[in-house]
């Protein structure tokens, strides 16, 4: 009894009862979105795919990697193609024909690119630059994070396609939404040969557009100037070798082009604004006839759109998210690694044994997922131990996220309380005694 | 700053430890070359345990900022504590010798 009162009146069970309420209410926040914890547009943000991102983190082989190319020429070519096609067959109407994909892209002009979004029905006009056409340079900057490594790999292959990650803004009454999809830039791919990979440490990758309109890319390995604004680009990626990387950071937009802008939202076009005069044929008046009774269903559907939107599945899933992002974007901080930046020792001698509580801290700090592989004597056979942070969120999904964000409420909980009984001792000027080791 | 200075320290305690086990390395070099496979040998279990240890730890499926957040704690635990002693002793000190 006397035990437990002295529990319930220790200062941890007091500190703790506040910590409490504080996660408590942090996370009713983050479930709601509200104040801070709402950082949305503070944090980068994957334009929804990380669902892929993760999907893309387990393949092994380029047939499991399924690629849709949306990309100027390639719409420009196919899809009025298709329409001709459809047009043409009877068995299959130009509208069903569209609801087949979630998502196409009408390059109508250097500027103009029109857009239809099978999934919302809604249809229109993204005016400005259009970022997969022009002669001028683009540069692109972003960072991988690594994270797992496998130390008898040195050489490793990744490859790299650019998307064109776009954020429409749409206004219905008084209310409104973001809304962001993605497109493809290119489907040339970059194979990544990396000599150095060390888990933990971002890679810095560069990008160099030119002539893109013809789908040229030159890459470029240099890169020594600042960039001038956080834009919405992503890629997408494959691994093709044994190495996974596990998260992507923002990619960062450097050079002279324009912002693209969004106008006309879900506004019926006129006849004389199409300009897609190389269509090859296409009816015009046939495709804006079309364009405008999907507008017109569009406009009717917006209401479900953000009934949907706002239901409290999505911002229970938001809030989630917004926390593993904070979660995986903390390997990015660099306190801990940056203290074994410079910690080397020699292969031979004594040194091994002296230095590997270092050498283990070294590789907790900075490997994070590991995979072992370990050659099994006589029996001439490899015992492979994977890394089990990706079986994890391939098998475990939900479960294996709340399970991150109670083990990190326990353990920040922990070091409070034992650095709160730490700082107490050091500022006692009675105690004198150094806690050295008591693991 | 602190980082730099943790990193610091560790480089020292690298450095000191290199120097004084090089006349020991030398030694076994020159005159008992045969060790040197057994040390080695040694030395990749450790090694082998220390990957072992680490696959534990990521067996765990802690995120990267728990594991940081636990070894800041240790750090922190092995090296404030004796400046703060350090410095307790020079006040104690100066004490001593004012009074």
């Amino acid at each position: 009894m006397n035990f437990l009162k002295r529990v319930f009146n220790s200062f941890a069970w007091q500190f703790g009862k506040y910590l409490f309420f504080v996660f408590i209410i942090i996370i009713i926040l983050l479930l709601t979105g509200k104040g801070v914890f709402a950082l949305e547009s503070e944090q980068w943000t994957d334009g929804g795919l990380s669902s892929n991102i993760t999907d893309n983190v387990v393949l092994s082989s380029e047939s499991d990697y399924s690629y849709t190319d949306y990309s100027s020429n390639y719409i420009r070519n196919f899809v009025y193609t298709q329409i001709n096609q459809a047009y043409y067959d009877s068995t299959l109407s130009e509208i069903d024909f569209y609801k087949q994909y979630n998502y196409v892209v009408f390059p109508l002009s250097s500027s103009t690119i029109r857009i239809y979004i099978q999934d919302y029905n809604i249809l229109m006009d993204y005016q400005g630059l259009n970022p997969i056409e022009g002669n001028d340079t683009k540069f692109f900057f972003w960072n991988i994070y690594c994270s797992n490594y496998q130390a008898n790999i040195t050489t490793h292959y990744l490859n790299i396609g650019v998307f064109y990650n776009m954020y429409i803004d749409l206004n219905y009454n008084t209310e409104s939404f973001t809304w962001s999809n993605y497109a493809s830039l290119s489907n040339v791919y970059r194979e990544y040969i990396s000599s150095y990979a060390t888990s933990g440490f971002p890679y810095s990758m560069n990008l160099k557009l030119y002539d893109s309109y013809n789908n040229n890319f030159a890459w470029v390995e240099s890169f020594a100037s600042e960039w001038i604004s956080q834009f919405n680009y992503n890629f997408r990626w494959r691994d093709i070798g044994q190495f996974n990387f596990g998260y992507i950071y923002p990619i960062y937009y450097y050079g002279l082009m324009d912002f693209p802008t969004l106008s006309n939202v879900a506004t019926p076009p006129t006849d004389n604004e199409n300009g897609g005069s190389d269509s090859g044929g296409i009816d015009i008046n046939e495709t804006n006839n079309l364009i405008r009774d999907l507008i017109e269903s569009g406009i009717s559907n917006i209401n479900s759109v953000l009934d949907e939107l706002k239901s409290i599945k999505e911002i229970i899933a938001g809030g989630f998210r917004d926390i593993l992002d904070w979660l995986n974007n903390s390997g990015d901080y660099s306190g801990i690694s940056s203290i074994f930046e410079d910690f080397q020792q020699d292969e031979y001698g004594l040194q091994q044994f002296i230095l590997l509580p270092l050498e283990f801290i070294q590789a907790l700090s900075t490997e994070g997922c590991v995979s072992m592989s370990v050659e099994l004597p006589y029996v001439d056979k490899t015992f492979y131990l994977p890394c089990m942070k990706s079986i994890y969120e391939q098998h475990f999904g939900s479960i294996y996220d709340m399970y991150l964000i109670i083990s990190n409420v326990v353990i920040t909980y922990w070091v409070g309380i034992k650095c709160y009984f730490l700082v107490r001792e050091l500022v006692d000027p009675t105690i004198e005694s150094i806690e050295v080791f008591d693991l | 700053m602190i980082d730099k200075l943790l990193g610091l320290a560790v480089n020292i305690f690298t450095l000191v430890t290199n120097i004084i086990l090089v006349p020991i390395n030398a030694y076994i070099r020159e005159y008992l070359p045969s060790v040197i496979d057994s040390i080695i040998i040694i030395s990749d279990f450790f090694v082998s345990l220390k990957d072992i240890m680490v696959w534990c730890v990521s067996f765990s499926g802690l995120s990267q900022y728990a594991i940081d957040l636990i070894i800041a704690y240790y750090i922190f635990k092995l090296t404030v504590p004796h400046l703060a002693s350090t410095f307790k002793l020079v006040l104690k000190w100066w004490d001593t010798l004012v009074a």
